[in-house]
């Protein structure tokens, strides 16, 4: 059988190292030159439950987002029957541990195996049995692989290679035995099962998730200060990040919770560093005010917020768009801000990078704004598209000592002087002759806090007046795919759905393209209420309730959408959801 | 040498006339000039509540942030440049109610920070309501029946939580508070002070009069002995000298401790400080090869 692409599931309780095995098969296939994307799908417990990851690779077409339809199921878990027997394609195959054959039994017919799967072969393998004879059923994760690369018709060398770096700290022992498990599980496969169809290998090098990508960003921009509080699936960055700490120079400080991290990182951008924090939802919820905070004190630092399934605790460990009001409007009153929304690993990076430059520049927080399923999703991509050339640091207007007595009246420095702009010149403590009160409440021009209207209007209008700026220096949408005029169908959405959206473009027999927006404040609305006039047919795509993004259009722009696909499942659409969806619109 | 015209700011103070914190402000100026600290190099951390407003009126580096979250931010200011000293300042209710839980953290983690506690027993800036170290009883605006809970012991609180300096002052005895507050400038190490700071607008309990007849210093007391973790002894007796209240009420040093600070111990600033931005894009291929 001839497959292009391939998607590989592996299911299986929390704890039994599915992820691992994902990531090494992916690991593997990458470095052979595959294209490659894993997904994972957990429980939010630390033991049992049912897990799942899924490596989609292809060594002909960039893979660009995951496939709710799979070709291999490896199954470690009775729960894996009932949940992905039907998620596989025509022609592939099911493999699972000996011991589960009852548990086939109630998921389906009565084959000999139990099972009644048009289609499908069932292969029952004894992973376990295997894994024991070789040192412990540990191993039976690695027998599964080689089976898995058998049924594909794939040279052992790339794993072995894999395993050989990986384990090798281990010992000779653990390299042994699972190159063994790996060559047993092989063994088998009797036939090849899939051809697959191969072009030029990827120069695909890198394999990362969104929250590794933003992180780097962050260290490329001269970030060294961070303070956050564990939330999933936020915290991988504050896990990156402290681990670069030593070699990088990176205070990552793990706060007692979301209120103090987020003071912290406005403590540290005021004294100069370039300051960070990550969170979801609920530990935004709790940084308000002090963002609020930043805004009028005028203190430049970036918030990264990684979307999970809300209200409240939610669906903890899955992904939704939810948070887009929250990010955009949590305040009291009004202050400048800037919410970037990447939609793929290359732009956490870009953005990761931008968003310090722009917190200097405008002395605003800045929130990049991320979701569970591209914070967590590794793929495979080029390291061109993190490269520093070009790249330039822009701290903004911070001012030395005599910066500082020009700017003075009196000895006094004028923190908040008025501007065209609406930024005033900083000076950061150990700066002599830049002594001031950098404060929340509402101040004249020295920071000296006065209650009267005309100062009040002035000063309001200063720091608002920083949008303008901002907007007018922030990259216009375009459209991706077919031209405007040709366009059939013109797809309206942000963040994570970009790839699965390009997939899409890709599937469809009409020309269709996208709009994807990438900032929500400040708002290209004129731009973009010309696109979408102009537009055949404008569906919007969004992974919330409410169609967030459409109503915030709407109401800069005045367009409605009559045609909507949403889905808030916890589950990130794909792309024969969206095309299904279509059918029936 | 700065003196204490340096200090001197654009605007003077709005206080009430005759409350507390024109002692705290006092205290604080006579500090950094006796500590020998440069005003660009001093940052002064503050929350919300009337103490808070202080920052205003001591010309150095000022912060005034959020109710309660004077120490989240002095964290971050210490831990991104070591070199500067830094101070925490606020209200009891700023300090030991909406900010208690940073406090706690802040205290065990040693950071090298001196924190100032205006302690009114009182919510001055919202016109008089009851604070977490108001006396059990006490009729306030929120408390009309009296207040039912028992206040917070701050000189217990510091021990159990680890500071590394803990005293206590009187806005009403300005060379005592200048030379604790002295003492916490120079500590390396977390700096706990509470001060007694009257409140002559809403509190008419804890009066000038009513400290000015109770108090009496601990280093004037032949039988007190400051002493650190080394001994238990010592240990408990400040803890004993922390509870007593009524007709004598101890004012002074009640323990330190010699512990690294936070910051010394921290990996990331070793070499370089996070303030230390670079002004060229910094290098990342080694990172990047851990993606390979
Ligand atoms: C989040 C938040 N809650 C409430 C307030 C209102 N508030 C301002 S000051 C204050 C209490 C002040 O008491 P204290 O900290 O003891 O300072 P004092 O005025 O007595 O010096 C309160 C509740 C606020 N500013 N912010
Ligand atoms: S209300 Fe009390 S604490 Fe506030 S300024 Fe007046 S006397 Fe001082
Ligand atoms: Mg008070």
């Amino acid at each position: 059988m001839n497959r292009k692409t391939i998607n590989i599931l592996i299911g299986g309780p929390a704890g039994a190292g599915i992820e691992s095995a994902g990531l090494l098969l992916g690991q593997s296939l990458n470095r052979e030159g595959a294209s490659v994307f894993i997904s994972n799908e957990i429980m939010s417990l630390i033991r049992g439950g049912h897990n799942y990851n899924r490596v989609r690779f292809s060594f002909l077409e960039p893979v660009l987002c995951h496939d709710e339809t799979v070709d291999i199921v490896v199954a470690l878990d009775k729960d894996s029957f009932a949940e992905h027997l039907s998620q596989l394609r025509e022609g592939g195959v099911f493999v699972y541990d000996k011991s589960l054959e009852g548990a086939a039994t109630g998921a389906g017919g009565s084959t000999a195996d139990g099972v009644d799967a048009p289609g499908v072969k069932m292969m029952p393998v004894d992973l376990v049995g295997t894994a024991k004879e070789l040192g412990g059923e540990i191993y039976k994760n690695t027998v599964a692989l080689g089976v898995v690369l058998g049924l594909m018709g794939e040279p052992l060398e790339y794993l072995e290679k894999m395993i050989r770096d990986k384990f090798g700290s281990k010992g000779a022992e653990v390299v042994d035995a699972n190159i063994k498990a790996l060559r047993a599980g092989a063994g088998f496969v009797s036939e090849v099962h899939f051809e697959l169809e191969r072009g030029d290998k990827f120069e695909e090098e890198m394999l990362l998730n969104g929250n590794d990508a933003f992180c780097l960003g962050a260290v490329a921009a001269g970030c060294k200060f961070v303070a956050a509080y564990p939330m999933t699936p936020a915290s991988s960055i504050m896990h990156t990040m402290a681990a670069w700490g030593r070699k990088k120079g990176i205070v990552m400080k793990h706060a007692e919770d979301e209120i103090a991290a987020m003071n912290m990182i406005v403590g540290a951008g005021f004294a100069g560093a370039r300051s960070m924090t990550c969170t979801s939802g609920g530990g935004f919820a709790l940084m308000t005010e002090a963002v609020g905070l930043a805004g009028c004190a005028e203190v430049p630092c970036v918030i990264a917020e990684s979307q999970r399934v809300g209200p409240s605790t939610g669906l903890p460990t899955r992904t939704e768009q939810g948070d887009l009001r929250q990010v955009m409007h949590a305040s009291q009153g009004d202050y400048p801000r800037l919410v970037m929304i990447p939609g793929d690993v290359a732009e956490c990076y870009s953005m990761g990078f931008d968003a310090f430059n722009l917190a200097d520049k405008y002395q605003i927080p800045v929130i990049v704004l991320l979701d569970k399923y591209l914070s967590e999703s590794i793929v495979s991509i080029s390291g061109d598209h993190f490269g520093t050339e070009g790249l330039e640091i822009d701290r903004g207007k911070i001012l030395d000592s005599s910066g500082a007595s020009a700017a003075s009246e009196e000895g006094f420095f004028k923190r908040y002087a008025e501007s065209e702009d609406g930024v005033s010149g900083r000076t950061l403590p150990g700066t002599e002759k830049g002594e001031h009160v950098t404060t929340s409440y509402e101040t004249d021009e020295f920071g000296e806090a006065v209650e009267d209207r005309e100062n009040r209007v002035l000063e309001m209008n200063k720091r608002m007046r920083k949008m303008d700026g901002l907007l007018a220096e922030l990259p216009e949408p375009e459209l991706v795919g077919a031209s405007a005029d040709e366009a059939e169908i013109t797809f309206v959405g942000f963040g994570s759905l970009k790839p699965v959206l390009e997939e899409v473009l890709t599937e469809l027999d009409v020309k269709a393209n996208i709009l994807l927006i990438k900032h929500a404040v400040p708002f290209h609305s004129e731009k973009i209420e010309v696109i979408l006039k102009a537009a055949n047919r404008v569906i919007l795509v969004e992974q919330n309730f409410s169609g967030m993004m459409g109503g915030v259009i709407t109401e800069n722009t005045g367009f409605k959408f009559d045609e909507k696909i949403l889905k808030y499942d916890g589950r990130q659409m794909d792309s024969e959801f969206i095309i299904n969806k279509l059918n029936s619109l | 040498m700065t003196e204490l015209t340096d200090l001197q700011t654009k605007t003077n103070p709005n206080w009430c006339p005759g409350c507390g914190d024109y002692g705290v402000q006092a205290a604080v100026k006579g500090a950094i000039v006796k500590a020998g600290l440069k005003t660009s190099e001093v940052v002064i951390s503050s929350g919300i509540g009337c103490g808070s407003k202080i920052p205003h009126w001591v010309k150095c580096y000022g912060f005034e942030g959020l109710h309660g979250r004077p120490l989240p931010v002095a964290t971050g200011i210490k831990l991104a440049n070591p070199e500067l000293t830094v101070m925490a300042i606020g209200g009891d209710g700023d300090g030991y109610g909406l900010g208690m839980g940073h406090l706690i953290h802040s205290m065990r983690r040693n950071l090298d920070i001196t924190y100032v506690i205006q302690d009114n027993q009182i919510y001055g800036l919202t016109t008089g309501q009851t604070s977490p170290t108001s006396e059990k009883g006490v009729r306030t605006k929120s408390t009309p029946e009296g207040a039912i809970e028992i206040p917070v012991n701050p000189i217990e609180l510091g021990l159990a939580s680890g500071a590394t300096y803990i005293a206590r002052g009187y806005a009403g005895n300005l060379p005592h508070l200048t030379s604790l507050i002295e003492g916490g400038l120079k500590h390396r190490g977390f700096a706990l002070i509470d001060v007694f700071q009257p409140c002559v607008t809403f509190n008419k309990v804890n009066t000038y009069e009513y400290f000015n007849s109770r108090v009496y210093t601990l280093e004037d007391d032949e039988s007190f002995v400051v002493a650190g973790p080394g001994d238990p002894d010592a240990r408990c007796e400040a803890s004993r000298r922390g509870r007593e209240w009524g007709d004598k009420i101890p004012i002074g040093l009640f323990y330190r401790e010699e512990r690294p600070a936070y910051g010394d111990e921290e990996a990331a600033l070793k070499e370089s400080k996070p303030v230390d931005v670079p002004d060229k894009v910094v290098d990342i291929e080694e990172l990047k090869s851990s993606f390979m």
